[in-house]
């Protein structure tokens, strides 16, 4: 038997290990390669894990996602100068998803930030593209405005699932009740300044905590002890799956415009210039007639990232990403298609030669259980 | 780990057993159901499909891993395991018994001489 793990990124010559790599040992974890990283892909399974965060509460180490610290006079004009969002609006205490773009308009990052004040940012990235973000903002950076890429000494948990709130706040001193999705701020955990902040990438309620690598390992033992369950990049991704949320690789590419990766919604033409805005809109003078799309398999075979698809005989597509659903019970898929193609359409996936029917159907697959927005007040 | 000293082995973790009439019966090891996780999807050949040494007779699926069913020796599929391909479950609960996948007629005598002894692989899997 050979065994080809799936959606885990390409492999880099050296593996680094995040401050929870024994944790993951003594817990049965399953390390794989990930991004240049030595992660788990699971520890007691991946259907136990996903509905272990459905029903109540899982665990993420997710630190080996990059984190830059960005401040200084000007630090919010410069990051909004470079993403695709318009950050310029996004209030100190809250979070903004955004996309970093190439030279010729093509999506290379998507990124959060986080405002922690008026001139000071936290910004994630995808662990495979930390290099390339890194050197397009310091290409970009003003003088008045100071980077540092948190490597030397970062950690981040995701406590996720409608039991987090409960068990995060035993060990954090602000009342996190009051977070609204997206919500973001400097708190204690564990006697220690942090960054908490409302979400996560699971389509579930959830927190993310980035502190420092020596507090790391007593908070994840701390969780752990209050019945959060242990999850790896395996039942992360079913999640995101499930909550029809994009991953760099498969539904983001530089070669795909947002558009056609389904999330035009960070793109903010009117706020003014942004990095890549002019070729972007070169670009989508000829629009592209396909986007991302779910599929629901109708038989047993699970579609997997590349398998092509067919409308009435003829190629039109292919797969992106594709799992089994613990939550459904179905496998579900998304794919690049013709935006024409309707709702219900039954289309075919070829997988290993065979045939297989499927549908078109609307995202997400499973209903987002996060936190509504901040109230207006 | 459980490896039946009545068995053949590969190295890429398939089991094969001779049987009294002269079949031959592969499955996947303890070793390999470990690897892949709960198996959810497994997909076997027809009866009467021919098969090439070292070549391809199926996938088994986790949720995050697929693996590519591979048999050491040529043959024609005499059976395959429904129970199995209804139940992929039974790969893990019973690898070496009800998790069989296919029986085999080989296309010539089994040269065992290729493949590991149960004390071999399990120095291979230690």
């Amino acid at each position: 038997m050979t065994t080809e793990i799936l959606n885990v990124e390409p492999p880099k010559p050296t593996h680094q290990r995040t401050s929870l790599f024994e944790a993951h040992q003594q817990c049965g974890g399953k390390i794989v390669p990930f991004a240049g990283w030595e992660l788990p892909v699971q520890y007691a399974g991946v259907k136990i894990e996903t509905l272990a965060v459905r029903e109540n509460c899982g665990l993420f180490d997710v630190g080996h996602m990059g984190q830059f610290d960005v401040w200084g006079e000007g630090a919010t004009a410069f990051l909004n100068s470079v993403v695709t969002a318009d950050w310029s609006k996004t209030r100190v205490g809250r979070a903004s998803y955004g996309l970093l773009l190439t030279e010729t308009g093509g999506v290379l990052d998507d990124v959060m930030g986080y405002r922690l004040e008026e001139e000071r940012w936290l910004v994630v990235v995808n662990a495979s593209r930390v290099e390339n973000d890194e050197a397009l903002l310091r290409s970009l950076l003003p003088s008045s405005v100071s980077f540092r890429n948190r490597l030397e000494n970062q950690a981040m948990i995701a406590v996720q699932g409608l039991g987090a709130e409960a068990i995060l706040q035993s060990f954090c001193n602000a009342d996190l009740s009051s977070f609204a999705f997206r919500d973001v701020r400097e708190v204690e955990v564990m006697g220690e300044t942090c960054i908490v902040a409302r979400g996560g990438y699971t389509g579930c309620d959830g927190f993310e905590w980035m502190g420092s690598a020596q507090v790391a390992p007593a908070l994840w033992s701390a969780l752990l002890e209050k019945g959060a369950v242990p999850c790896g990049l395996g039942a992360r991704d079913v999640l995101r799956l499930e909550a029809g949320l994009p991953l760099y690789g498969h539904e983001l590419r530089e070669n795909l415009t947002p558009y056609e990766s389904g999330v035009a919604f960070a793109v903010k033409f009117d706020k003014g210039d942004f990095h890549g805005r002019d070729e972007l809109l070169k670009g989508l003078q000829n629009p592209s007639e396909q986007t991302i799309r779910g599929v629901q398999m109708l038989g047993r075979g699970i579609a997997r990232d590349g398998y092509a698809v067919s409308y009435g005989g003829k190629r039109v597509g292919e797969i992106t990403s594709g799992t089994p659903s613990p939550t459904l019970d179905k496998n579900i898929a998304l794919a690049l298609l013709p935006t024409e193609l309707a709702l219900g359409s039954e289309i075919e996936v070829h997988i290993r030669g065979a045939v297989h029917p499927a549908q078109v159907v609307s995202l997400p697959f499973v209903p987002r259980s996060t936190k509504p927005a901040q109230k207006i007040s | 780990m459980n490896t039946p000293t009545d068995l053949f082995y590969t190295e890429s973790d398939e089991w094969l057993r001779r049987e009294d009439d002269g079949l031959v019966t592969l499955g996947i090891t303890d070793y390999a159901q470990g690897e892949l996780g709960e198996i959810v999807y497994l997909e076997l050949p027809e009866v009467g499909t021919s098969i090439v040494a070292g070549g391809s007779f199926g996938v088994a699926e986790s949720v995050k891993a697929v693996g590519e069913l591979h048999s050491p020796i040529a043959g024609e599929v005499v059976a395959a395991n429904t129970d199995a391909t209804e139940n992929p479950g039974v790969v893990n609960e019973s690898p070496f018994e009800n998790g069989w996948m296919i029986r085999l007629k080989p296309s010539e005598e089994l040269d065992t001489s290729s493949l590991m002894s149960a004390e071999q692989y399990a120095a291979l899997r230690a």
